[in-house]
């Protein structure tokens, strides 16, 4: 048959969330496309065994053990931190990596799926006390060094990092996506040609899409606070912690999605937006360079961008 | 970047065919280390038809404000549904 195309599919999970990696092209790829996503899961699991902050032998772990100490890192370890410091620079701190510390104050202080949901815990979250601007780099000797107290959480960007550097694993292929729990890479056209579609969940009732979007080149990443609750001493929270305060965000936004050039930024600004809520919210995305997006606030109204606009929702 | 691979997982790829007239495109799950086509089709989960409300007109705000809840339908109308979703973590 001339002209076919095929796609390839790996599924895997990996930090803590269910992987898709997907590749589109001729059946004489075929067995190149499947080496590749053998790679893209290794690539995965390789970098949670260094990001993740629920494993104790991860290397963030011994780093975030290390505060007060200067510690030498990986090229991969040191490369997230610098951009997560970068992003942090970019959202004047509103994404601020070093709100560990809050969010194990607020109760989240393992994986989510183990988490205890009802915490009799009755202490209150304490403050931040350290913020980003106290990390410290020095890149020729890959050097990280953390005042005492301090501590970093890079989960979101440990993600969409990962997704971008799975995605120049792909880039032989034209056509590709990678699905990381929602946080998506996209690149060409799906098999039936055309632009990928992106459902946005509705947080309010996650059965329905609130709108459609059709794109590709690009990455699309989704922060919420509606997913990850719990309550502990019969008060409700969340793991979007506001840098500002060291407490679960509550600023009338309740969800953010994102469109961006890379993965790691979208997961950023998306999270930065939800924080931020809105107003604030919509502007730092609308500043951004390619970047699109929409706020989703309390009670359900919904705020975009202006690349948005017109877009109509999916009853 | 390690580049070991690693063989003889029993993990699955799924294999679709375009251009097959209306039926969409066949499908096959394939083992990784043997990548095989199968003759029989199979419906392809991206590309199922679902059915939604008529979207309403325009429901969403720019920067200027914002929009209420979601409208009620119009009528049923027949939309593709998305190959992906984003939804949070």
């Amino acid at each position: 048959m001339s002209g076919a195309r095929i796609e390839v599919r790996s599924l895997f999970r990996a930090m803590n969330t269910d992987v898709e990696a997907l590749v589109v092209a001729g059946p004489d790829q075929a067995e190149a496309a499947s080496e590749a996503l053998e790679l893209v899961e290794h690539l995965f699991h390789q970098h949670e065994a260094v990001l993740s902050r629920f494993l104790p032998g991860s290397e963030l772990s011994l780093l975030n053990a290390s505060a007060g100490r200067t510690f030498h890192a990986s090229q991969l370890l040191y490369t997230v931190v610098e951009g997560a410091l970068d992003a942090a620079e970019a959202t004047s701190g509103v994404f601020d990596p070093t709100i560990l510390g809050s969010l194990i104050a607020a109760g989240y202080d393992r994986s989510f799926e183990t988490l205890d949901l009802e915490q009799a815990e009755t202490t209150l979250p304490i403050r931040k006390r350290t913020t980003w601007r106290e990390v410290q780099l020095r890149r020729a000797e890959r050097a990280i060094f953390m005042p005492a107290g301090c501590s970093l959480d890079l989960g979101g960007i440990g993600k969409g990092w990962t997704l971008d550097q799975a995605a120049r694993l792909l880039e032989q292929f034209a056509d590709f996506a990678i699905d990381a729990g929602g946080d998506i890479v996209l690149a060409g056209t799906p098999v039936d040609g055309g632009a990928w579609s992106i459902g946005v969940q509705d947080p309010y009732a996650p059965e329905r899409d609130l709108m459609q979007l059709q794109r590709s080149d690009c990455a699309v990443a989704t922060s919420t606070c509606v997913r990850r609750r719990w309550l502990r001493g019969g008060r409700s929270q969340h793991h979007l912690i506001d840098p500002r305060t060291g407490l679960p965000s509550a600023s009338g936004a309740i969800a953010a999605t994102v469109i961006a050039p890379s993965a790691a930024q979208a997961e950023t600004l998306a999270k930065a937006a939800v924080v931020l809520g809105p107003g604030s919210g919509l502007r730092l995305l609308q500043r951004e360079p390619e970047v699109e997006g929409l706020i989703v606030l309390d009670g359900g109204y919904v705020q975009t961008t202006e690349g948005l606009r017109g877009l109509q929702r999916v009853a | 970047m390690a580049t070991q691979r690693r063989r003889g997982l029993a993990r699955w790829l799924v294999i679709g065919i375009s251009g097959l007239a209306t039926a969409g495109f066949l499908g096959a799950i394939v083992n990784q280390a043997a990548v095989q086509e199968t003759a029989a089709p199979a419906p392809v989960q991206d590309l199922s038809v679902i059915t939604t409300q008529q979207p309403a007109p325009q429901q969403i705000s720019s920067d200027s404000g914002s929009a209420g809840p979601q409208s009620q339908a119009n009528g049923p109308t027949v939309v593709r549904g998305p190959r992906f979703r984003t939804r949070g973590s």
